[in-house]
């Protein structure tokens, strides 16, 4: 019996010990009651609630960047922001942590998810309960989000990637794609807008094959350097996520096919920078993925203190274009094209 | 005398999730409210389940790796039957449950009658299973129609506790009965002790080692049921990365690695513990990355607490206790 | 004697699949056998055939470890840091910190299995969690890139056309192989494996063993980490997800029994080569992306199950009698 009251005291210690280094839970005082609908906030302190944002590979940098924008956008509007989400790919985990904000009766999700539907039961729930849902990253079912913050179209978000292709290579030629995680529903969806888009624009290139890696630079190189092995013809290789064409360069680099084969498609510009020192890639495109959770921060904000925003041009602070099409969808476009002489002008 | 010993440990362990209980209740006031306590219960369903299944094959002296794939197979079988071909519920569920059970034999056929050891076996089958899933569902979230679906994994029964656990607790019952009371679950205790030993009493030890990785898949099956009506779709890799966590909480439940020790109830407990501390810590907007600090800590602290008295390793000691009292 | 046969015939076996599999894609895919692809292979193997020799390690002594890949991502963090802040100027003592980091978390590893006699896999479940959770919480999942100097690149760095890292895959081997078979410590590593009791008795320390076999996988994480880093120039937190599964299964499928005891070096090597032609192979066939994991499956069932077929049944069966009375076999 001492051993088992021991056990638990250790526990206890360690829970508390690790509960004391993280953030205090007196910052969400100020929310209501779970069965309450938060609309009803009493304004309270200084916060005007709390505003949740969810991503589903915490631990990538393509949402670790946006971490602390989120947090800002949220403070500068009087919110308190609560960013989580799972470190690894795991939807199980996802849900579970809806379900876990949806008690917690936060005032907003925003929530990137890595599929469109597995997620809409739980935010069904949310909505529910008076919570605003807002989808970013990939749109989830419209059933299941109160909103959409939104880049731009993603049809048009295959076309910058098949325009750089086009900036490295010309209109003809082949051309690989090396994308991530096979069953992540955004880099499939854009991988079809890809192809059709450079099927019916550009009919001189041709997609020799698709591969894909668990976003491991490693992995990524061995699939470059396969894929130049199995398609000697191949004139590009195209990255379908954002940490690609570094070690696609590299694959290039190694193989002393500077010059012949390209790099090319999305990336952070710090990793594509060693490649486009080298030459191995001439153009790459990506988006601010921060500020995309910025974005997705403020439409949440608006949509909580119920901040008029009719289809047409919107007047966002920060968001120059921002506009809203029809079906609860804000856009805001911004992506960049990142050639050698500005890719030192980047650093994310 | 070692029942009793397990008996004490799954004490702690109800203890441990109690004081757990209580902590959570005074750091966070949404932790305690109906609701919550109902989803806690909701969320520990799916890998229950899967634990089921783990604890299992871990007793039988090897670990089931392919159960997390095979759960994610059973959910795009079940998205394509219903959510595309629009079939009637029963046929579909009955169809895929036939299916994972054929799978489960494979699982058993490699370890039992091709004596592969088992978590090689299962390392390839888990690929295998993956790889079936991708192929059907082209690595696309199938979706089912919501409503279809409903009751396995969202439907509230009297409007608050969870349909899941009024599943789940009849099933954990009766594996547990099987496991403990009954002849044939004994003999997957004394196979998991000692296969030759088992051989000898005259155990079909072929047999018995089918019977856990069935058993195994139809855990998968059900976890698979409920989780693809909780998220009214199926992907072919959804719930692979549960895996190390049905180890981990099976092993918080007692049950040994390396064979023949351990009880249901035991790693039913451990997976409510580590369900409780996911939930509390999120209520308390601890940090994921220190959730899984937390989650590792408390496995070793825990087993090192539990391995502190005698000289050889407890687990051993228990281990050949228990074997020698079967025998 | 009659052992010795047995392992050369599950190795055999190994070497007929591995030539099955590679006149099949070569027939599909005439590139497969160019020189290029070949040294592409072995090379981006390296890493991975590198730490899987310090994973057969941990298994013969009837451990296991679930935290190399996280490990892997420490080690792959601290050493691009270091790089990072001196400019790449000294490899060598870039990849001596990567080796320490790695000795430290595998000692980690090897003093709570030790000491606190818990399972292995326990162990590494735990701290897998709890080395990945403080690297995402420190770094907050930003990656280090922009490597420059010496250090970049020297992983690649060509001799006779070959690359630095398969050099050190085959340095790896050869020392594995004196370490295990020519010195005392490789014997007792061997001995502890098969049973603890026997070789408690016979006056080896098993605990001196297992905390050996745990820190040399760290080294050879570390080691692995350090050249990824220089390789490719970047590193990130989230490197080496789901390494120790295809270690293990590299590990197994060339013969290593997870009950400890048993350990072949050429199989280890066979078994990460089959993994990484599949890899290869799957691309140069041009199999489509989403058979790829269907295919790679069934390899691994029909690699490991042809194998079975040979006398495996005995040596379970001699696995199973070593864990209560002694272990005969355990001598060489």
């Amino acid at each position: 019996m001492k051993k088992v009251i021991s056990v638990i005291l250790a526990m206890l210690l360690l829970v508390m010990s690790f509960a004391a280094c993280t953030k205090p839970d007196d910052g969400k005082t100020t929310t209501p009651p779970v069965t309450e609908a938060p609309q009803v906030t009493e304004p309270a302190g200084e916060s005007k609630g709390t505003i949740a944002v969810v991503s589903y590979v915490t631990s990538a940098p393509y949402f670790a960047f946006g971490k602390s924008v989120a947090i800002k956008a949220g403070e500068d509007r009087g919110y308190d922001v609560i960013w989580t989400g799972t470190p690894e790919v795991d939807t199980p985990g996802l849900i579970d942590i809806i379900d876990n904000l949806i008690e917690q009766g936060v005032d907003a999700i925003c929530l990137a998810s890595g599929d469109t539907s597995s997620v809409v039961p739980s935010t069904k729930k949310a909505m529910e309960r008076g919570i605003k849902v807002v989808s970013f990253d990939l749109d989830i079912e419209a059933e299941g989000r109160d909103a959409y913050a939104g880049l731009m179209d993603l049809a048009e978000l295959g076309i910058p990637q098949v325009e750089s292709l086009v900036a490295s290579i010309g209109e003809e030629g082949e051309y690989a794609i090396l994308t991530g995680v096979l069953t992540n529903e955004f880099l499939n969806s854009r991988i079809d807008y890809v192809t059709e888009y450079a099927e019916e624009h550009y009919p001189g290139l041709k997609l020799v094959t698709i591969e894909g890696q668990n976003e491991d630079p490693d992995e990524a190189y061995a699939a470059a350097q396969n894929i130049l092995t199995a398609y000697p013809e191949v004139k590009a290789i195209m990255s379908n996520v954002s940490t690609g064409v570094g070690p696609i360069s590299r694959a290039i680099e190694d193989a002393g096919k500077i010059g012949e084969v390209y790099a090319c498609g999305q990336s952070s510009p710090n990793l594509a920078k060693p490649g486009m020192a080298s030459g191995a890639c001439v153009s790459a495109i990506l988006w601010d993925t921060a500020k995309w959770q910025e974005w997705a921060v403020t439409i949440a904000a608006n949509l909580i203190e119920g901040v008029d925003m009719p289809v047409g041009k919107l007047d966002i602070a920060g968001f120059p274009d921002a506009e809203r099409i029809e079906g609860n969808t804000f856009y805001f476009y911004e992506t960049f094209y990142f050639t050698p002489e500005n890719i030192n002008d980047f650093d994310f | 005398m070692p029942r009793l010993n397990k008996k004490i440990e799954n004490l702690g362990l109800i203890l441990l999730f109690v004081v757990l209980f209580i902590f959570f209740a005074f750091s966070s006031k949404h932790f305690a409210s109906l609701t919550n306590i109902m989803s806690l219960f909701a969320q520990m369903v799916e890998l229950g389940f899967l634990t089921l299944g783990m604890a299992v094959s871990m007793l039988s002296g090897g670990m089931d790796l392919s159960i997390g794939a095979l759960g994610s197979l059973g959910t795009v079988l079940l998205a394509v039957f219903i959510g595309q071909k629009g079939w009637p519920l029963l046929p579909a569920i009955l169809l895929v449950f036939l299916l994972m059970l054929l799978a489960g034999l494979l699982n058993g056929f490699l370890v039992a009658y091709l004596k592969i050891q088992s978590m090689l076996a299962t390392l390839g089958t888990q690929s295998l299973f993956t790889g079936i899933g991708l192929v059907i569902s082209k690595g696309i979230t199938v979706r089912v129609p919501e409503e279809s679906m409903r009751i396995f994994g969202r439907h509230l029964v009297f409007g608050v506790i969870p349909f899941q656990i009024l599943l789940f607790i009849p099933v954990v019952i009766a594996v547990g009965i099987y496991i403990s009371r009954s002849i044939s679950g004994r003999q997957i205790y004394l196979v998991g002790c000692n296969e030759e030993a088992a051989r000898f009493t005259g155990i079909n030890v072929k047999r018995t080692l089918m019977k856990v990785y069935l058993l195994s898949a139809a855990m998968a099956f059900f976890a698979a049921l409920v989780f693809s009506s909780r998220i009214s779709s199926g992907r072919a890799d959804v719930l692979n990365s549960k895996v190390l966590e049905t180890v981990t909480a099976a092993v918080f439940g007692g049950v040994s690695t390396l064979g023949g020790v351990g009880t249901i109830g035991g790693a039913v407990l451990g997976v409510a513990i580590i369900t409780i501390v996911s939930n509390g810590l999120d209520m308390m907007n601890v940090s994921q990355f220190l959730q899984q600090v937390i989650v590792g800590s408390l496995l070793l602290i825990t087993l090192a607490l539990r391995n502190l008295k005698g000289k050889t390793s407890p687990f051993v000691a228990l281990r050949n206790k228990v074997c020698r009292r079967i025998q | 004697m009659t052992k010795l046969i047995k392992y050369k015939k599950r190795e055999m076996i190994l070497v007929l699949v591995l030539l099955l599999a590679s006149f099949i894609i070569y027939s599909i895919s005439p590139q497969f056998v160019s020189s290029v692809n070949i040294i592409n292979v072995f090379n981006n193997n390296a890493l991975l055939g590198i730490m899987s020799l310090g994973m057969m390690m941990v298994i013969v002594t009837g451990n296991i470890d679930v935290s190399v890949g996280a490990s892997f991502a420490v080690c792959n963090m601290v050493v691009a840091a270091y790089a990072n802040n001196t400019g790449g100027k000294n490899p060598f003592v870039a990849v001596l910190i990567g080796m320490l980091v790695g000795a430290a978390l595998g000692a980690v590893n090897g003093i709570f299995v030790t000491l606190l006699r818990i399972p292995a896999i326990v162990v590494t479940l735990g701290t897998m969690n709890i080395f990945r959770g403080i690297l995402y919480f420190i770094t907050e999942g930003r990656w280090i890139e922009g490597l420059t100097g010496p250090f970049l690149g020297f992983a690649n760095r060509r001799v006779l056309n070959i690359p630095f890292a398969v050099y050190m895959w085959i340095a790896v081997i050869v020392i594995t192989y004196i370490l295990l078979y020519r010195t005392r410590l490789g014997r007792n590593v061997l001995a502890s494996g098969g049973n603890k009791e026997a070789a408690r008795r016979a006056g080896i320390e098993p605990n001196a063993s297992t905390l050996t076999a745990f820190i040399y996988l760290g080294i050879l994480t570390g080691l692995a980490a350090s050249l990824s880093a220089s390789k490719l120039g970047i590193a990130q937190p989230s490197n080496g997800l789901g390494y120790e599964m295809t270690l293990i299964a590299a590990a197994v499928i060339g013969g290593t029994l997870f009950s400890g005891g048993t350990a072949s070096i050429f199989g280890t090597f066979l078994g990460m080569l089959l993994l990484g032609i599949i890899d290869n192979g799957l691309v140069l066939a041009r199999v489509p992306l989403y058979w790829q994991d269907l295919v790679t499956g069934l390899i691994i069932i029909l690699a490991v199950a042809s194998s079975a077929f040979q006398s495996f049944s005995k040596v379970r069966s001699r696995r199973k009698t070593i864990k209560i009375e002694g272990d005969p076999a355990c001598q060489d």
